[in-house]
């Protein structure tokens, strides 16, 4: 591993987003506005439904997490395909590791700063204090990350296999998780088969465990370590289909393909 | 005695499967010897690319072994890929950073030392110090072309693989480009492989060429050698252009 390649890698991505404003856009903006959508909807069910309202805007800010986490890692190398870089990129000694390493640091810069402003407005907005969730909002949000990295590293593989007609699936596939991840609504309020799919994500027991720490006050732990042990798997597994796909497109031509 | 810096055995690589297969680079073999401006000519879909990207591993043989600098990607890709570098005028680079900050990540990634001293050093190579604060995407072909030559020449390379060095450069630019291509051969005992479809560029730049077609070598040596055997003439000097006009219709049918 090659710290001065990833050094390399990280400056470039962060002046080209300092420079875009659809980056600058996804990062900030849509953020913001989701919470303004979700925050003033929670005002106007907070009187009828209390617990309801009490759970929307966390919902909201740790569901922000999942997504941006996805879209940083595939859209950077999106992003590199358009500017038609990628082969500069792979036609220097860069690893394998070193590249996914700089996607992942610079996922986390953004995906802090989407963070610190959502989670300040919503605080001066709606007066809501994610951080009363105590110690336990850090494993929580460091599961959710590792799972939305996985998925982007998994796009990145479908996209590196079918080229850039699949390129959509570096915004959308992350919207076909979300129903089953219980986001805004308990994991029973699924259908039976639905619920099914739901306990092989991790983000369900994210979700999960969280309303019931907001709801009772009580964490149970089965959530909590479900969620780390499905994240890590997922994680690991997300990394080696990368990188057989890497070693696949090679050898089908799929990679020169997306390349020139 | 010459060392050999490429050296290429009975590469294929064939496309699709069944039926639909096409072979886009047929049972090739050459070498290409230090300090030597070697280049690799042919049509339009003759391999020549296909070639450069399993040069480069971004696309794996079908059949056959390559070894630069006396090493095998499969063992030493890295240090291989520390070791050359390349340039094409169909690569970009991100439009929204300027020359120098595209020339510095690539410096990074080389593991050049003193990056900007380098980045400033090339630049002035290739009389482009003027790009510098630019940004690429309002950079014309040709200097972006100019650009892209910088950006091979960071790790001062031993091998270097240029795809259409020349195209979109005003003609005192493209001799410029030439002398220095040459020079850098010379100086640096750098190999430099070549594609082209400047057939003066390439007689006046190239000291050995390897003409294919439909992926197969159709002639090799000297311009003058290659001019001799496919026109079956015994030419003075080369005519490169005529033995491109002939491999490509005559040959074709």
């Amino acid at each position: 591993m090659n710290l001065t390649r990833v050094r390399g890698l990280v400056t470039r991505y962060l002046i080209y987003w300092t420079r875009s404003l659809n980056r600058l856009t996804d990062t900030f903006w849509w953020p913001v506005v989701s919470l303004l959508v979700w925050g003033l909807f929670t005002v106007f069910v907070s009187d009828k439904f209390p617990s309801v309202a009490l759970w929307l805007v966390g919902a909201l800010i740790f569901w922000v997490m999942i997504q941006r986490s996805q879209n940083e890692i595939s859209i950077l190398m999106m992003d590199d395909i358009w500017s038609e870089n990628l082969l500069n990129l792979f036609a220097t000694p860069l690893q394998f590791g070193e590249f996914l390493l700089a996607l992942i640091v610079v996922s986390l810069i953004k995906l802090f700063l989407s963070l610190a402003t959502i989670i300040t407005a919503a605080f001066i907005l709606y007066h809501y204090n994610i951080f009363n969730l105590g110690l336990y909002f850090v494993p929580f949000t460091a599961a959710l990350i590792v799972f939305g990295w996985s998925l982007g590293i998994l796009i990145n593989s479908l996209i590196m296999s079918f080229g850039r007609d699949s390129e959509a699936l570096a915004w959308t596939a992350i919207v076909a998780v979300q129903p089953f991840s219980s986001v805004f609504y308990p994991l029973s309020t699924l259908p039976q088969a639905a619920q099914g799919v739901a306990m092989l994500l991790p983000s369900t027991y994210i979700f999960e465990g969280l309303r019931a720490l907001v709801f009772t006050g009580f964490l149970p732990t089965f959530y909590l370590a479900m969620a780390i042990f499905l994240s890590a798997l997922y994680f690991i597994v997300s990394l080696f289909i990368f990188r057989q796909t890497l070693i696949k497109s090679r050898e089908t031509g799929l990679l020169a393909r997306l390349l020139e | 005695m010459k060392k050999i810096v490429i050296e290429v055995k009975n590469l294929t690589r064939k496309f699709g499967q069944g039926k639909s297969v096409q072979t886009a680079v047929d049972n090739i073999s050459f070498q290409a010897y230090e300090g030597e401006v070697l280049g690799l000519l042919g049509p339009n879909g003759a391999g020549k690319t296909t070639t450069i990207f399993m040069l480069l591993d971004l696309l794996r043989p079908t059949d056959g072994q390559i070894r630069i600098f006396d090493l095998t990607h499969q063992d030493h890709h890295s240090e291989i890929m520390s070791r050359l570098n390349f340039s094409s005028t169909y690569v970009k680079m991100p439009g929204k950073l300027t020359v120098e900050e595209n020339l510095y990540v690539m410096a990074l990634l080389f593991s050049v030392p003193r990056p900007w001293e380098k980045v400033v050093q090339v630049l002035k190579k290739l009389h482009s110090l003027d790009l510098a604060r630019k940004r690429y995407s309002f950079l014309s072909s040709g200097q972006r072309t100019r650009v892209g030559l910088a950006k091979a020449l960071l790790n001062d390379p031993q091998l270097i693989l240029l795809d259409e060095p020349t195209a979109s450069l005003d003609p005192d630019v493209a001799e410029a480009t030439r002398r220095l291509i040459k020079e850098t051969a010379k100086r640096n005992r750098t190999t430099v492989l070549i594609t082209s479809h400047n057939m003066a560029e390439v007689e006046e730049i190239c000291d050995r060429l390897i003409f294919i077609n439909h992926g197969r070598i159709v002639a090799e040596g000297s311009p003058l050698e290659v001019t001799r055997k496919i026109l079956n003439d015994k030419n003075s000097e080369p005519d490169l252009g005529k033995v491109f006009i002939k491999i490509v219709r005559e040959l074709n049918t």
